[in-house]
């Protein structure tokens, strides 16, 4: 599902450059779910932004199923992402001004899905993370374990190829990061390719493999 | 896009006070904008409410000696080039003028009426809805005196009598009967409700100076307004050349129908001020602009989040533009609400008021408005919002995603302070123009009149022929209602005069013994009126020297005059006025030598503001006064001093008349202090609307300067935290915030002063040519803007002063 081949990616600094990405060669089997783990600083998120096709500023070789991202124009690189990414953020990142189901219906919106439509996949993925009573709600009026439940049900309701996910519990207590640790583990079970940056050794150990970074360089297990 | 659109609508309910701000402030540029529109919209862009309106002319001369804008004809004149011409379907000619009213229930009524040639209605093409036009043997001297009347005339007067055609009406003496009723509204050429046949006699010699008329037609077709003015211009030479002596004017013009009605002033200064207007629409805009950049600034991460869930850039700019349009939108209905309500006022002013202007002329919004307030609004969302939402479609989705981070969609905060440099510039001009109208009107308030207004009412009552045939039934009347007038409660005295001070005094030239001027247009000219003995008393205009009339200046009595000291000064400079001789209008040869027997204070003459600025050959050299005995005027003006409140005294002045003669209708009834707003009220009115304009502009430039303040405080909490911890005291932070608004204020000025020069130079060329560029006005203007940034920079100070280092840094 996903190839890298010696991506690299620095800043200029005076006298320099910093490095933060390193000769990074890394292949994800269609469905896998990995974990990438290191210290702060150690090129993480980065290299989910690299994933994401959210970051273009990069050497190397990138193919996402199948299609080489290295070659696309940023246009192309967007609706890729569009049709084959979904996101979860650490703080949620949903909407404020948006209610619950209308925080799901967005991304399906900027991929145009037909109104009938949308409201059909938004009914079923309100039932099936059992959030229909929730769904006239804002996101200030939801707990935070509810509110990444959200998040992680808009990240899949344009049932991406693969689901990125940035410390998804980081801001969770372990009650509220349990709950979200199974729904990955049922995505993944469907099939769904995940990606999680995580600080949890437990959490980390959930995923199929696991991806230690240090000072923008995959460490050799 | 439409969920966009909901979206951003409701963005917008969830910050209320954002979205009012927005709205008010675009709003009110808008509705200035919308409102100025109008009026140009009036007064150039409405058609003539007559057919082919583009066809239409009017003919006048113009005097190379650039005395007169334009010059009325005189009558022969008008028939001798209406035989002649060729380029219009026919010259039509009107004069309007008094028309006493009575003869129906209830008493007399004083209306202004034209007299009109008989082709006149039918060249501008409007036909009578009852009865008939005039037709041409109305105009032949003896024939029965006849008239068109105005609708509201008909409805009000008349009762609106289906069978008025025929009946009889006494106007100005005369038993006139009513042969047609014209349509609503229709008041042509002003604000005129009966029309009456011009004579067309060429009756005696003396017609020539007696009459003068307006001339205009419909161009022939393929004849174009050159080709009419040339051929008038040959027509005029060969005239003068058939007379043996120059025509009242030495030029021909041929200008559309329209000019003639609106003031080249009022014209000049609306275009200015929807020049300002217009400026104070981009300030607003450039203050939305920053404060919607602010907005999205602060929701950078929002815009991220949309921009990794798959938001297009379009969408993203949507976003963004949606909420600007959607506040343009209520900006515009709020402006465009405004701008009518405005219009309606205007109207009423303007009609009600100084009868400035023509009928036709209609403030009411109509399509050309509509089609002007949404392009104005739709301008003004892109102007507002343009910048912002493509900013916000270039957003970085990283840093705005990051943990913790602000987030930003582009250098928010130096675009900001770029356009509240814009907006101060801005201002600075608007406040410069208006400090220049406001020191015009101020000093136009401090003009030495030479009289005194308060306590003095004043009217007017025209007296006709048939019942008034000469001087002496004229002096009688004058003589039957002087006591009737003494003997009203706390009035102390009375005078009479063809015109009063601030009225208008006649323009005339004058000769003295001695001068070898034949040229008549060479001649000096003077401002002249007769007045009754107690002329000077009433209006306080203290004798200088010699007497002033008296008993002893009968009819029989020699002919005397008074003069006013600058008269004296500019034509005997080097001896007394007392005992010379003046004549006045010396071209007419029996035109009388009269002995000056005093010499008075000056008194300005009544269109001084107007046109000592535009026309410096108006000023004349001073004034000249008659006694009333020895010219009695057919229609009078009296004046009379009071103790308490004159208007209180109108209906008993209304009663002294009709007790004389219930026939007169008493008319301009009003204290001359109202005289006195009449002059000022174009300067006071520009220097109010300046005034506006500038406070508007002033407004704004501190709430942008505020939001940017505030705005900069907010970023900067952490450094001002960092800095307190290290040591920085209060004066230190209030330095860091100021010198952030003190920056944009000179930068501001630096571009503004330039501008302001410019422009006020420009206002003073088109409306206020005594105005000048004063180095108080910009004293004045640079330190309102320094106390505006004192003002604005308050609250951001404040808050920027309680700063808690502690919280600042564990915040970060």
């Amino acid at each position: 599902m996903i190839h890298l081949g010696k991506i690299e990616k620095s800043y200029p600094l005076e006298g320099g450059r910093s490095w933060v990405l390193r000769n990074v060669d890394l292949d994800i089997a269609d469905g896998e779910f990995v974990s990438v783990m290191g210290p702060s600083g150690a090129g993480k998120s980065s290299l989910l932004n690299v994933l994401g096709l959210m970051d273009h500023d990069w050497q190397g070789s990138y193919a996402l199923d199948g299609v080489v991202v290295d070659k696309l124009n940023t246009k192309q690189r967007q609706a890729l992402q569009r049709e084959k990414i979904g996101f979860i953020f650490q703080h949620y990142h949903l909407i404020d001004d948006l209610k619950v189901w209308e925080n799901l219906d967005l991304p399906l919106q900027y991929r145009d899905v037909p109104a009938k439509e949308r409201a059909a996949r938004v009914a079923d993925l309100l039932d099936r993370f059992q959030i229909v009573g929730k769904k006239e709600l804002y996101p200030s009026q939801l707990s935070g374990g509810q509110q990444q439940l959200v998040a992680v049900a808009r990240a899949v309701i344009t049932r991406p190829k693969v689901l990125l996910a940035d410390e998804p519990t980081g801001a969770l207590h372990s009650g509220q990061a349990r709950i979200i640790m199974d729904l990955l583990a049922e995505l993944h079970k469907e099939g769904m390719t995940i990606v999680q940056v995580t600080h949890n050794e437990l959490y980390a150990n959930e995923a199929q493999r696991i991806i230690r970074l240090r000072d923008g360089w995959i460490e050799k297990s | 896009m439409l969920a966009d659109f909901r979206f951003a609508l409701r963005a917008l309910l969830r910050s209320p006070v954002f979205t009012l701000v927005s709205v008010l402030m675009l709003g009110s540029g808008i509705g200035l904008s919308i409102f100025m529109f109008s009026s140009i919209n009036a007064f150039v862009l409405k058609p003539l409410p007559f057919p082919e309106p583009d066809r239409l002319v009017h003919f006048e001369y113009t005097d190379s000696h650039a005395t007169s804008r334009n010059l009325a004809l005189p009558a022969l004149d008008w028939l001798d080039l209406r035989e002649r011409q060729k380029t219009l379907k026919s010259l039509a000619a009107y004069t309007v003028g008094t028309a006493n009213l009575g003869g129906i229930d209830g008493p007399a009524e004083r209306l202004s009426g034209a007299w009109v040639s008989a082709d006149a209605l039918s060249t501008l093409g409007i036909v009578p809805i009852l009865g008939r036009d005039l037709v041409a043997s109305d105009q032949v001297d003896g024939a029965e005196p006849v008239a068109v009347i105005g609708f509201s005339l008909w409805q009000q007067n008349l009762n609106a009598d289906p069978a008025v055609i025929g009946r009889s009406l006494r106007i100005n003496g005369k038993l006139t009967r009513i042969v047609g009723v014209m349509p609503r509204d229709f008041a042509f050429p002003m604000a005129e409700s009966v029309w009456m046949p011009l004579s067309s006699s060429r009756g005696s010699e003396q017609r020539e100076s007696d009459t003068l008329v307006k001339a205009f037609g419909r161009l022939l077709p393929g004849v174009s307004m050159a080709q009419a003015q040339a051929d008038f211009a040959n027509l005029m030479t060969g005239l003068a050349a058939e007379r043996g002596k120059p025509l009242r004017g030495d030029q021909a013009k041929v200008e559309p129908f329209a000019d003639e009605f609106i003031l080249p002033q009022i014209l000049g200064a609306t275009k200015t001020m929807f020049i300002a207007v217009l400026l104070v629409l981009l300030i607003a805009c450039a203050n939305v602009a920053s404060l919607v950049m602010a907005r999205f600034s602060a929701r950078a991460r929002e815009l991220s989040v949309r921009a990794a869930l798959g938001a297009s850039r379009r969408r993203l700019i949507m976003q963004v533009l949606g909420e600007s349009m959607i506040i343009a939108a209520l900006a515009g209905t709020l402006g465009y609400v405004g701008a009518e309500v405005a219009g309606h006022l205007m109207t009423r002013t303007m009609t009600a008021g100084n009868g400035f202007m023509p009928y036709w002329v209609d403030y009411r919004t109509d399509w050309h408005d509509l089609v002007f307030s949404v392009g104005i609004a739709l301008a003004a969302a892109l102007l507002a919002g343009l910048v912002p939402a493509l900013r916000a479609g270039r957003v970085d989705i990283q840093s705005g995603l990051r943990q913790g981070s602000a987030g930003s969609i582009g250098d928010g905060s130096k675009l900001g302070r770029s356009l509240v440099a814009a907006e101060v510039a801005l201002s600075v001009v608007l406040l410069v123009c208006a400090g220049v109208a406001i020191r015009s009107a101020l000093q136009a308030q401090d003009a030495p009149f030479g009289i005194e207004t308060d306590q003095v009412l004043s009217g007017r009552i025209a007296m006709f022929d048939d019942d008034y045939p000469d001087a002496a039934a004229r002096l009688r009347f004058t003589e039957n209602l002087a006591p009737r007038l003494i003997a009203l409660p706390g009035v102390s005295h009375v005078a009479f005069a063809s015109t009063l001070p601030l009225m208008g005094y006649e323009r005339q030239k004058y000769a003295r013994v001695g001068d070898d001027t034949t040229d008549d247009n060479d001649r000096p000219q003077a401002w002249s009126s007769s007045v009754s003995d107690d002329f000077f008393k009433v209006f306080g205009i203290t004798l200088r020297e010699g007497r002033s009339f008296d008993a002893r200046d009968t009819a029989g009595s020699p002919l005397v005059a008074v003069v006013s000291a600058s008269f004296a000064k500019k034509v005997w400079p080097n001896s007394s006025a007392l005992g010379q001789r003046v004549q006045l209008n010396p071209k007419d040869p029996e035109s009388p030598w009269l002995e000056v027997v005093g010499v008075v204070a000056d008194s300005l003459q009544a269109d001084y503001l107007i046109t000592s600025a535009t026309l410096p050959a108006h000023r004349g050299d001073g004034n000249v006064f008659r006694p009333i005995s020895q010219n009695p005027p057919s229609i009078v003006s009296f004046a009379l001093r009071a103790d308490g409140d004159v208007a209180a005294l109108s209906e008993s002045v209304r009663g002294a008349v009709t007790a004389v003669d219930a026939n007169l209708p008493v008319y301009w009834l009003q204290g001359m202090n109202q005289w006195r707003d009449k002059i000022l009220w174009g300067t006071n009115i520009l220097a109010n609307l300046f005034g506006v304009f500038a406070v508007f502009a002033l407004l704004l430039a501190v709430a942008g300067i505020y939001a940017v303040l505030a705005f900069d405080v907010n970023a900067r909490t952490r450094e001002i935290g960092v800095r307190r911890a290290l040591g920085a005291g209060s004066r230190g932070v209030l330095g860091l915030v100021l010198k952030r608004g003190a920056r944009q204020v000179i930068v501001g000025l630096v571009i503004g002063i330039p501008l302001a020069l410019a422009f006020s130079r420009l206002l003073g060329a088109v409306v206020m040519p005594g105005a000048s560029n004063d180095p108080l006005v910009y004293v004045v203007v640079i330190a309102a803007l320094v106390v505006a940034l004192l003002f604005a920079a308050l609250i951001p100070a404040r808050r920027a002063l309680r700063v808690d280092p502690m919280v600042a840094l564990r915040n970060e």
